[in-house]
This record gives C-alpha cells, sequence and structure tokens, in this order.
C-alpha cells in the first residue's frame, strides 16, 4: 500500500514538473522563436514517457500512471500538433511495454488527441475557474473511458475493478492539484511583471517630478534677468553681465534635459549594432569643451568592437560617467577612457584622477538622489547608467580612492564581427553616392 | 548667479521687486543674497 502511494507521489510530481518549469522558463525570453514554441510540447513528452516508465502500478498487460495528464495538458494548450505529437509518444511508448493495455491506451489516446484539437481554442480562452473544471472533467471522462474499455476487453489479466475505480478518482484529483500549481505559478509570474513595471513607473515619475522642479528654476532666472534688461536703459556693463547669467542658466537647463531625460524617452529605441570606438569619440567630443574648461586632459586607447544596444542610452550611459569624472576634476587631472576585451566580455574603463569618494559614499553610488556635488547635483546620473548597463545585460564595477581617483569599470557582453565597422563604412559610401 | 558682482546683485533684487517681477525670480535672488551672507544689506535698506 505504501509502495503504491510512493509510485503514486512519484507520478504526481511528474505532472507538476511542465507546470513549474516550462513557465520560468518561457519568462526569461532566451533561446530562439522555434526553441520556445517546442519547448513546452517536448517537456510534456518527457513526462508522459516518465510516468509510464515509473508508473503508479503495473501489471503484465495494464500500466497504471497519470500519463492522461500531460497528454490532456500538453494538447490542450499546446493545440493540434502538439495534440498529434503527444499522442504518437504516447502509444508508441506504451507498445514498448505490450499487453492488452496497449490497444486501450491507443483508442484513448487518439480519442484524447482529437478532442483536444476541437476544444483548445475554447479552453484557452476560458477564466481559470473554469479551465480547471473543464480539465478536471476531460481527465476523469478520459479516465471513464479507459476502464470501460479495460473491462470491456476482459482479459484473464486484468486489474481488479477496485483499483480502476480509484484510479477513477485519483486521475482527475491529480488534474485539478496540477492545474491548481499551475495557476499559482501564472500569478506570480503576472506578479512579478507588475512589480517591474511598477518600479520603473515610480522611478520615471520621480525623475519627472525632479527634473521640472530643476528646469524651472534656471529658467525663472533666465526670464527674471532678461526682464531686468529689457525694463529699462542700462550700462553696458551690467546688461552683459544680466545677459551673461541668461545664457548660463538656459544652459543649465539643455544640461539637465541632455543629462537625464533619455532615461524617460516616451519613444523605445530598436537595438542595434554599436560600434563602441565610433559612440565613445562622438560622446568625447560632446564631453571636449567641459573638460576644456577644468583643464582635463582627455587620452584614449579604443579598439572597435562591438556591442548589442541602444544607442542614445549608450551614449547617455558613457556621458554621464565621463561628465562625473571630469567635474570631480574642478583643477585639472586626466581622463583616461580604455577599450578591451576580458574574459571574452567587452571591458569599457574610464578613470580620472580626481577627488575620489569615500567608501561609504562608493556605497550610495546609483542610490536616486545621492549625490557627492552638492547642490549641483540631481543625484540620478548614476542611477540612470546603472539601469541602461542592466538593460545591455552588462556589469559594472566602481574603485575609487579618496583624493587618487575613480575607476569606471563597465562590463558588457560582445556583440560578433568588429569588422562590421569597415562594412558600415562601405555602406556610408555607397549611400552618399546614390 | 555666482559671477554677478554683490552690488549687482542687490541692486537686482531691489529693481526686481520695483519691477514687481516674479516671485520665484525674486525668491531666487534672495537665496543668492542669503547664500553670501548679505542678507543684511537688503533688510536695512528696505
Amino acid at each position: 500500500m505504501i509502495s503504491i502511494f510512493k509510485d503514486f507521489l512519484l507520478n504526481v510530481f511528474f505532472i507538476l514538473l511542465p507546470v513549474f518549469l516550462v513557465p520560468f522558463w518561457m519568462e526569461r525570453e532566451k533561446g530562439t522563436e522555434r526553441l520556445r514554441l517546442y519547448l513546452p510540447t517536448a517537456c510534456y513528452a518527457a513526462v508522459i514517457v516518465l510516468c509510464m516508465t515509473l508508473p503508479v502500478g503495473a501489471g503484465s498487460s495494464f500500466i497504471f500512471d497519470l500519463r492522461q495528464i500531460p497528454l490532456w495538458l500538453g494538447s490542450l494548450y499546446g493545440g493540434a500538433g502538439a495534440a498529434a505529437f503527444l499522442s504518437c509518444t504516447a502509444i508508441v511508448y506504451r507498445s514498448l511495454f505490450g499487453g492488452a493495455g496497449v490497444l486501450v491506451n491507443a483508442l484513448v489516446s487518439i480519442a484524447i488527441a482529437a478532442a483536444s484539437s476541437v476544444l483548445t481554442k475554447t479552453f484557452v480562452r476560458l477564466p481559470t475557474k473554469q479551465r480547471t473544471l473543464l480539465a478536471t472533467a476531460l481527465s476523469f471522462a478520459s479516465g471513464l473511458l479507459t476502464t470501460i474499455l479495460t473491462v470491456w476487453i476482459n482479459t484473464p489479466d486484468r486489474p481488479p475493478l477496485s483499483v480502476s475505480l480509484l484510479f477513477l478518482l485519483m486521475q482527475p484529483a491529480s488534474m485539478a492539484v496540477a492545474c491548481l500549481f499551475q495557476e499559482m505559478v501564472h500569478h506570480n509570474i503576472a506578479l512579478r511583471k507588475r512589480i517591474i513595471r511598477a518600479e520603473k513607473m515610480e522611478a520615471i515619475t520621480h525623475l519627472a517630478a525632479s527634473i521640472s522642479h530643476e528646469i524651472r528654476n534656471p529658467l525663472t532666472a533666465a526670464r527674471g534677468f532678461i526682464q531686468l534688461i529689457e525694463e529699462q536703459p542700462l550700462a553696458a556693463d551690467k546688461r552683459r553681465q544680466y545677459a551673461r547669467i541668461a545664457m548660463e542658466e538656459l544652459d543649465r537647463a539643455e544640461a539637465i534635459i541632455t543629462d537625464y531625460l533619455t532615461f524617460a524617452k516616451p519613444a523605445p529605441e530598436t537595438p542595434e549594432k554599436l560600434n563602441v570606438k565610433l559612440e565613445i569619440e562622438r560622446v568625447i567630443d560632446i564631453i571636449r569643451p567641459l573638460a576644456n574648461m577644468s583643464c582635463v586632459d582627455v587620452k584614449a586607447t579604443l579598439a572597435p568592437f562591438s556591442v548589442i544596444g541602444e544607442r542614445e542610452k549608450f551614449r547617455q550611459c558613457l556621458l554621464n560617467v565621463m561628465k562625473n569624472a571630469i567635474e570631480a576634476m574642478p583643477n585639472g587631472g586626466i581622463l583616461h577612457v580604455y577599450v578591451s576585451v576580458e574574459q571574452g566580455r567587452l571591458l569599457i574603463r574610464i578613470a580620472d584622477t580626481g577627488v575620489g569618494m569615500t567608501k561609504e559614499q562608493l556605497e550610495r553610488l546609483g542610490e536616486p538622489y545621492f549625490t557627492t556635488k552638492g547642490i549641483k547635483g540631481t543625484g540620478l546620473g548614476m542611477m540612470v547608467v546603472y539601469r541602461i548597463i542592466e538593460s545591455m545585460n552588462g556589469t559594472i564595477r566602481i574603485e575609487s580612492e579618496i583624493h587618487k581617483g575613480t575607476t569606471v569599470s563597465i562590463y558588457l557582453p560582445l556583440a560578433p564581427s568588429p569588422s562590421s565597422a569597415t562594412i558600415s563604412d562601405k555602406e556610408k559610401q555607397l549611400f552618399a553616392a546614390l | 548667479m555666482k559671477h554677478l558682482s554683490d552690488e549687482l546683485l542687490i541692486e537686482s533684487y531691489f529693481k526686481a521687486k520695483e519691477l514687481n517681477l516674479s516671485p520665484e525670480f525674486i525668491e531666487l535672488i534672495e537665496k543668492e543674497i542669503q547664500r553670501r551672507s548679505l542678507t543684511h544689506k537688503i533688510k536695512l535698506s528696505s
């Protein structure tokens, strides 16, 4: 009795495997389209085989196991194609064991496949409770059919009626359990997706609030000083000073937009293959005026490796890091950008000889609204950097020593073939000629 | 606003009040005045 219970539990474990494994695998979004299409069906087929290999009970011509449950679930969710494949698997594998049960199994499997093909569209659209009820009812029906056929065939070694009846009850019960767990798993996954979305929304809201406040101040100042110029005849010197301030404040407003609004861009970008050398050079061009103002010497050791990413976000990320580096060297220094490959990953290293950070500051880096720049900082630059690197499947490591400088190391997965650099040059020439 | 001389800053403050410019702008100037510890200069004269 105990050993039957043990084997029954083992079968229950088998049928629950796809319930847990398949959704989490599908959620990771790895692998080709093809793989993701066929994986659930392959999983169900494997479970059918497992159930028959280690069944609940077996006589010489009959095998009792829960194979009909993965057969139903795989066919109802997978459609006619999956139904055909799964029933073939069940029929072929069962026939290896021989006995009168082969015929029963074949008939029932075909019936299940046929019924699933018809019901699949309706099934998938049903709400959870009704789906569970339908699946349970169907598994009871196929169990009933199996029992009737077994009794009807009436071979001398067929199992006692009590066993068949017990099985008639256990099968729908197991199906109900499987459906219940399935629902729990889906609910959990949906919840996690919602949390991620909510976090993103919250970050954008914070960003938006902070930015609108940040921009309002420089615009108010610019407007005020322009009004001061406008309202009265003014000494040329004063007029010039006011004008200069107005310009500075407008520049600051623009800088804020440049720095941070990429993150909250309404139109999403498409990932493309980026030439790291070109992108870094472009960003260096942008920050060069800032570097010159602080007497910072910019050195670059670059190589044309490729990564996959969204162009503007990638530039934004590099810009924020380099800007931080320059702002850490108000009295001059060296900014070194260095590109290489380390252990199969692309390494972008941005090092400065600036004020550096204490261990406490380093720990809080990337925390929203945390800044070492006093009133000037919004505390959002590094947060944006972390998000972008994360979205590119990269990692970032920061080392810093106070008064010595900071080194930011960005590791990113390489995209294939750096020779794409030459191809795009040729493409450019072709397009220019058109 | 850091580049404004102290006198021009104070002068801007009074002019802004005189011309009735936006209160937010006046507040910005006040903040800069406070930052430079010149608050006494505007209190005394008004």
